[in-house]
């Protein structure tokens, strides 16, 4: 049994460490140039190459997005962008435009992926590509597992589909709902997500919707059932949406999915609702298979309630421990207290539990509770853990 | 430049050529996605055979997103298209590039992905692949434009006139909300007298569900009077879509645009642009922002 390559997202370089840290086996980066989320995409380039250096000491890939549809006056410094990229050693580039790939063909080495933006739902065209020397298609989302093991065996190009987070309504590069209502080019990285507002349907001029607004808007993509199907059918590499999701997230729905990948390919016996607990913990709004399992039903939908569930469970993360004294520095995330039970999330071990005892601050004085965001404190935990390691409360 | 018109039926085929529509674009709503009429095999035959005699060109249009299930279909479709002498092919996914291959009709495809041809390099790509002519995307303004069509060796298309769309979706989105609400939906199916109203504004967008998922529209139709005689030294030809247009609307526009491409007084441009109060100007001027917000 093959095993996929496990691909995550980063917003920075915190994030990129621990997407790495927590079973990542490649991370997709944004640069400053020629790349959609842009408000997500803030990596120098020298941040790219601390990120590509820590990539390639852990035997990690790293690969950066350079998918905008760019207009003529976009595309000053392409050349010199992209050869940049080469030289500080990226895996690979993730494409949607034909200037961006020739361009990127001529002047570098550079391995290149094509990006959903260019909604690739067919053998056919995914073999054109291929023909032309990309290596390898992101798949819409659109597709169902049948679809997406049709397209497996009828392709010499390696195939990546997403399995978790957020999901365009519309295919994907093909709106522009966003640069008609708000001037903001969706394809150029300013999607403002208008396909989640709230409307009225009207048949000429009669309202159709009395009891609720006519929403569009989609549940999340969570795929823990499906993922034994998708290493089944030989798919390359396994996306994780969300570039602009925080730590807690990154490090939960990776976590979740690398052991779920590692019991599958050890054919070993899966625990599924062990692991949709797990994902469950990220913060996250409301989840579904999306397409995998054929055409979304209501149940991909999102009606008549705003999805957001921020957790308030993640408390701190580790940043220091001393094995002498016990002694751990947490940088704090949301309040907890003396007597809070709490459990360690660790991609080392898992998770573990311990009840909060004192809580100091880096001055040395005690606490009633850790309430401020970021501030440094000194607890006590009763069995080693390392920096990266997480705080989540049990309720 | 030439003017290549949608119809919405069979029967107005001979009005439009009357009207001195150089270019009908037609097909089949099997293949085609937001077409105003869909036309039988039989249909495109006759329409050729009568526009050919008037020297006039039929495009047809296979621009739907394919998935697995439709490339047999395709390929069996083009099959029969080859023996139609047919003068464009218009196409949205590679696969039909793919299939074109295989019956040679590569030098009669046209790409139009509606979103994907954003810039000068995008026809030079193209022609490379030894297509036909690419569509520029909606929305490119006029300065643009004007720069793509420079650096161009390659002939282009755009849409001057009518309804553009702005958002594709394969899921069935009407048929959903209904259900979700325990209501029937099917009288809403292929439905073209929806709009839709967000809930901070007042603008009424056209939609409508098919067996290709769900489409939504700008409010206002487009028109492009005022800038023909600079896009005549632009494009190879201007589209004017007939999707949610009167049969009447549809010949008119026909007409007014062969009259200004005749004669461009400022008075005949005058009076016909004040025809056309409700339409604004799509993204001609409407420069939308790239990362600065």
């Amino acid at each position: 049994m093959k095993k996929p390559e496990l691909l995550a997202p980063a917003g920075d370089l915190e994030k990129l460490k621990i997407a790495y840290i927590y079973g990542a086996d490649a991370v997709y980066i944004g640069g400053k140039k020629f790349s959609l989320r842009a408000r997500a995409s803030n990596f120098s380039l020298a941040d790219i190459t601390e990120a590509v250096t820590f990539a390639h000491n852990l035997n990690k890939k790293l690969y950066v997005t350079t998918n905008i549809l760019p207009h003529n006056d976009n595309l000053e410094g392409l050349k010199e962008y992209l050869i940049a990229l080469d030289k500080i050693g990226v895996d690979a580039i993730i494409c949607a435009s034909p200037v961006i790939i020739d361009t990127a063909k001529k002047h570098t080495d550079l391995e290149i992926h094509l990006s959903t933006q260019t909604s690739q739902t067919n053998f056919e065209a995914i073999n054109f590509w291929y023909k032309r020397g990309i290596k390898r298609v992101v798949l819409a989302r659109e597709l169902d597992k049948q679809e997406i093991k049709q397209v497996t065996h009828n392709t010499k190009a390696d195939v990546e589909v997403f399995i978790h987070g957020g999901m365009c309504v519309s295919y994907s590069g093909r709106c522009t709902l966003s640069n008609t209502m708000t001037d903001r080019d969706a394809n150029r990285g300013g999607c403002a997500h208008s396909c989640r507002w709230n409307y009225d349907l009207f048949l000429d001029n009669e309202k159709l919707n009395n009891n609720m607004y006519f929403s569009m808007s989609s549940k999340d993509l969570q795929t823990v059932k499906h993922i034994s199907d998708l290493i089944d059918i030989g798919v390359h590499s396994l996306k994780i949406e969300g570039r602009m999701k925080s730590i807690h997230y990154i490090a939960t729905v990776v976590h979740t999915y690398r052991s779920l990948i590692d019991e599958i390919c050890h054919e070993e016996d899966v625990d599924i609702p062990k692991y949709l607990l797990e994902i469950k913990k990220a913060e996250n709004r409301l989840t579904s298979h999306g397409f995998m399992q054929g055409m979304t039903t209501i149940n991909e939908q999102l009606y008549n309630m705003r999805s957001e569930n921020p957790s308030q469970a993640f408390i701190g993360i580790i940043r220091d421990y001393d094995k002498a004294t016990g002694v751990a520095t947490v940088e704090q995330r949301n309040k907890f207290l003396p007597g809070d039970t709490v459990e360690v999330f660790s991609p080392n071990f898992g998770s573990l539990k311990f009840m909060v005892e004192e809580i100091k601050d880096e001055e040395g004085i005690t606490l009633d509770a850790a309430r401020h965001p970021q501030q440094m404190l000194k607890l006590f935990i009763p069995f080693v853990v390392q920096p990266f390691d997480m705080l989540r409360k049990i309720p | 430049m030439k003017l290549a018109v949608t119809p919405n039926h069979f029967d107005m085929c001979p009005n439009l050529l009357e009207a001195e529509a150089d270019i009908l674009i037609m097909g089949n709503t099997k293949f085609s996605n937001r077409l105003p009429y869909s036309f039988t095999l039989d249909e495109i035959k006759d329409v050729i055979t009568l526009a050919h005699s008037n020297n006039k060109e039929v495009y047809i249009t296979i621009n739907i997103i394919v998935h697995n299930d439709l490339l047999i279909d395709i390929d069996h479709y083009l099959n029969k298209l080859k023996e139609l002498d047919i003068d464009g092919l218009i196409f949205s996914d590679l696969s039909v590039y793919e299939l074109a291959k295989k019956h040679n009709l590569i030098k009669y495809l046209i790409y139009h992905p509606e979103t994907l041809n954003t810039n000068y390099y995008d026809p030079i790509f193209w022609e490379k692949e030894g297509i036909k002519s690419i569509i520029i995307s909606k929305e490119i303004t006029l300065d643009n434009l004007r720069i793509i069509s420079r650096e161009s060796t390659l002939p282009i298309g755009y849409i001057g006139h009518g309804y553009l769309n702005m958002f594709h979706s394969r899921r069935p989105l009407i048929e959903n909300f209904f259900k979700y609400n325990n209501e029937e939906y099917q009288q809403f199916i292929n439905n073209r007298n929806l709009t839709l109203i967000e809930q901070k504004r007042q603008e009424s967008y056209p939609i409508f569900q098919d067996e290709h998922g769900t489409h939504i529209f700008r409010e206002k139709p487009m028109k492009s009077f005022r800038e023909l005689q600079a896009l005549q030294t632009m494009l190879d030809f201007l589209i004017i879509d007939g999707i949610f247009l009167s049969t009447d609307d549809i010949v008119q526009a026909t007409k007014d645009y062969h009259t200004l491409l005749t004669n461009n007084n400022q008075q005949t441009l005058n009076d016909i642009d004040d025809q056309y109060p409700e339409h604004d100007k799509g993204f001609l001027y409407k420069k939308t922002v790239y990362d600065k917000y």
